[in-house]
């Protein structure tokens, strides 16, 4: 029915200037797989052994524990599916006391962190504090989104030892630095016509953040909230990685013994919860926003 | 003021358009579970604290701190003296664990770019379906038709597996199964797979989804023109879509760059390469050390935060 | 003889080497209804601003109300733009509030942030049922609680006025009210806001580059060039020529655009 357009013959033509960065690229990736030895060899299994556990795992995947695999199970343990539910639970219950902080301090700080406020005519002394304030709370923001959550964890648990609250702020203090970064940009960047038009009507500056650009940024605010939270799930799901009890815990117990009916079912419990937030997450975005619907082109 | 009976008859209008307004229950349910949750998850924690008394952990966390203080300043008590400490630190293992994470992190980015955008077409809306664009697909071919109803939700779902699967976990998996090492003896080496695999994976879902949502957003009156002058899919994808998207590609692909690299650095814990692998090795014995480690893998990241800042302002 | 609502002598403003604003001398007096016409780019924006005071002019001084700006603080200043409504050229609204909310807006610069704050979430019934009033006049009554984001760009620039009627204003600004509408939604609302203009005794100044529009329905005209004022009387007063001049390109603006 179409004809086949294709490529133009020249597409270093069609891409212009950009073609130097799609070649910057590739020969980037050429530089970083030969120095760090990746080669196709590398992505099989190399021996006997690896192979017969790939396949294993693999082999799991399609049939995952309806029970326990190790033996020495107490009759009285819960069964394997109550133990992977109340795994999502302590999973659930990290990421949504993580981000019961993360979200309030993120707000201050994305405020503290956005110019979109300051008053048109300002003093000089009051300038110099306002920026001054700004590129502390960037900086702050930045410093904390740049460690890791495992590590904030390593930091947190040896500093503070075993205990809900620090496995929360290991979540809650980078993503409060994200949050608040996103934060302070959308409120620089989305609301500035509203604000003018207020404050050209009287509005102090104070008042048009509150109500003029803080409720033009709250649809994107929240929905920004949402993904952070099912990033939030996943973090939380790692940390049990470094002994927290969450659902990641349990994948690694079960791993060591090579278990892999058991990891598949606890990966099903994981995935399950992911998607659903996910599916959850993008409902929320279209309420919302119904005005900016995709619409069907007819 | 108005009048008492037309003042009557527009509080009655008013209170009518009122019952009227839309109101969403999907939200305010959502909002009431969230809610719900958060308090459950407060009062779930049992003693939130931990265990230890006040007094103890004021003492854990004083030493700890004290612990962090590079060894040679804990002895003399001369800041001078981290320089040459650090700079040790460096030399040795420190710049090289630094570079390989700053490679894994860009080999990964750039296999999740580079199969993302074939497979871009096929999860969009408006290009992955029977007639691209709600242009008039012709007569007959059910099979094709049955295939361009499912490519579409398929693609995105698989995206959407490709992300839900934190990277840890992949490489935790990979390592056990590809193996850490290759080569024998002399010759053996770190095997970079699993890290690169774990997080070009991931970032394959991740860049599905924001780049997914540049195509769907962009305004469809070039490519609907190209279909309309006889261009396939694929055509109209890469000559009219790509291009008219590629700054905001760019912006993705170095927003995630960063992450890329924050996150390789944590996957080196898993006891190879990065400079998660010496965090992971001075844990517990050389507490200055990993906190060194830390720092460095920081400032790599913040300097890659400003360039990724200067790149958004140019690019926009 | 009420005091004039605005008066510039010798305005010029500046945003590095470009001068928007070229030695400009006006005076609106209270009452009047006025178009600024002239092509994109000769300062119709800017003056606005500088009226509004929303801008300080870089030479020159500005009495608005009778009385000069200069030693004003922001406080005073606050008062004075709280008498003085503006339409912007993109509407300034905030999509995802709703059309009373927008609307009430409107007197924010008079009440203080608190007093804002409860106007958002809980409307007074008097101020619910004067916004209902304005929407009413204005078109769009059925319309009071909806999202302003659903809302057709015609139908947001009626709550734009809306807003600025709420204000009680003693003098409207709009700049291009009509620029994104088609002919006959231009014609529609340029002819609101002059009889609202009657009606309400407020002082309207217009910024139009439909020049048609202005000569039908404004009884004062003022041409802006290069930031500078060419010409300025009634549409009857005016001769062709130098309307058509208004808009014509020179060779050097011609080659420039190229």
């Amino acid at each position: 029915m179409s004809a086949h357009v294709g490529l133009p013959r020249s597409l270093a033509g069609r891409l212009g200037a950009r073609r130097w960065v799609v070649v910057g690229i590739a020969i980037t990736f050429l530089i970083c797989a030969w120095s760090l030895g990746l080669t196709p060899a590398g992505l099989v299994p190399p021996d006997a052994r690896h192979w017969e556990r790939t396949g294993n795992f693999f082999a799991a995947a399609l049939s995952p524990a309806m029970d326990y695999q190790d033996p020495d199970t107490p009759d009285d343990a819960n069964p394997i599916w109550l133990k992977g539910l109340l795994g999502l639970f302590h999973t659930l219950r990290y990421a949504f006391g993580a981000m019961s902080i993360a979200i309030p301090l993120a707000l201050v700080m994305g405020f503290l962190g956005a110019s979109a406020w300051w008053p048109e005519r300002r003093g000089p002394l009051l300038g110099v504090l306002l920026r001054g304030v700004f590129i502390t709370c960037r900086f702050v923001m930045s410093l904390a989104r740049s460690i890791h959550e495992l590590i904030w964890a390593l930091l947190l648990l040896s500093a503070f030892g075993m205990s809900p609250l620090a496995g929360m702020m290991a979540l809650a203090l980078p993503f409060s630095g994200t949050l608040g970064k996103v934060f302070s940009e959308l409120i620089d960047e989305e609301a500035r016509e509203a604000a003018q038009a207020l404050q050209a009507v009287g509005h102090g500056p104070i008042q048009t953040f509150l109500v003029g650009i803080f409720p033009g940024a709250l649809p994107n605010l929240i929905t920004y909230s949402f993904y952070r939270f099912e990033c939030a799930l996943r973090s939380s799901a790692v940390l049990g990685f470094v002994g927290i009890e969450t659902i990641g815990l349990y994948i690694q117990l079960s791993h060591e013994e090579f278990f892999y009916h058991e990891v598949w079912t606890y990966l099903y419990f994981l995935l399950a919860l992911i998607v659903i937030v996910d599916l959850w997450s993008a409902g929320i975005r279209r309420h919302l926003n119904p005005a900016t619907e995709w619409r069907t082109v007819r | 003021m108005e009048n008492s009976p037309v003042r009557t008859e527009r509080i009655e209008r008013v209170l009518e358009l009122r019952r009227q307004r839309p109101r969403s229950w999907f939200l305010r349910v959502s909002w009431l579970i969230a809610l719900a949750m958060i308090a459950w998850a407060w009062a779930s924690s049992g003693p939130l604290l931990g265990r230890l008394s006040a007094e103890r952990r004021r003492q854990n966390f004083l030493n700890f701190c004290g612990e962090l203080v590079p060894s040679p300043v804990q002895k003399s008590g001369n800041w001078l003296e981290a320089f040459p400490w650090a700079w040790e630190l460096l030399a040795e293992d420190g710049f090289i664990a630094l570079l390989i994470t700053v490679g894994i992190a860009t080999a990964a980015i750039i296999l999740a770019g580079a199969f993302v955008l074939p497979l871009l077409p096929l999860a969009s809306r408006q290009l992955a379906r029977p007639g691209p664009f709600g242009v008039w697909p012709g007569r007959g071919g059910r099979i094709g038709r049955i295939w361009w109803r499912l490519i579409g939700p398929a693609t995105r779902f698989g995206f959407v597996l490709c992300r839900a699967i934190p990277e840890y976990l992949i490489a935790f998996l990979l390592l056990s199964l590809i193996g850490a090492h290759r080569g024998t003896g002399e010759f053996r080496y770190e095997n970079a797979w699993p890290l690169v695999l774990a997080l070009a994976i991931h970032n394959l879902g991740i860049l599905g989804r924001l780049w997914g949502e540049v195509v769907e957003n962009a305004d469809g009156a070039a490519p609907t023109h190209g279909i309309a002058s006889g261009g396939s899919r694929s055509g109209v994808y890469a000559t009219r879509v790509l291009p008219a998207g590629f700054n905001r590609f760019l912006i993705y692909f170095f927003y995630r760059w960063e992450t890329c690299v924050k996150d390789a650095t944590v996957l080196g814990m898993l006891g190879l390469l990065t400079l998660g692998k010496l965090i992971a090795l001075s844990k517990g014995f050389f507490w200055d050390e990993m906190f060194f480690y830390i720092l460095l893998g920081s400032a790599v990241i913040l300097v890659g935060d400003l360039f990724s800042t200067y790149l958004r302002k140019r690019l926009r | 003889m009420p005091e004039p609502s605005f008066d510039c002598i010798g305005v010029t403003c500046r945003f590095g080497s470009l001068v928007a604003v070229d030695q400009v001398s006006l005076t609106i007096e209270t009452g009047e209804q006025l178009a600024l016409i002239g092509p994109s780019g000769s300062g119709k924006t800017t003056l606005l601003r500088v009226l509004n005071t929303m801008r300080a002019p870089d030479e020159g001084t500005l009495s608005v109300f009778g009385a000069p700006i200069e030693g004003n603080d922001s406080r005073e200043l606050r008062r004075l733009r709280s008498r003085i409504a503006t339409i912007p050229q993109h509407l300034g609204l905030v999509p995802n509030l709703s059309v009373i909310q927008n609307v009430i807006l409107g007197r924010g610069g008079r009440r203080g942030t608190a007093r804002s704050l409860r106007d958002i979430l809980f409307p007074s019934r008097s101020d619910t049922l004067a916004i209902h009033e304005i929407l009413e006049r204005v078109g769009i009554e059925e319309k009071l609680y909806q999202r302003t984001a659903q809302l057709s760009g015609g139908q947001q620039q009626r709550v734009a006025i809306a807003r600025a009627l709420f204000q009680e204003p003693e003098v409207l600004l709009a700049d291009e009210p009509v620029s994104a509408v088609d002919p006959a939604r231009a014609r529609d609302t340029v002819k609101l806001l002059v009889e609202l203009a009657k009606e309400r005794a407020f002082t309207l100044c217009l910024s139009l580059h439909h020049l048609e529009l202005a000569l039908e329905f404004l009884p004062r005209l003022v041409g802006m060039r290069h930031g500078a004022v060419v010409l300025d009387g009634s549409p009857d007063s005016l001769d062709e020529g130098e309307l058509a001049d208004l808009y014509r390109l020179d060779q050097a603006e011609m080659m420039a655009d190229a």
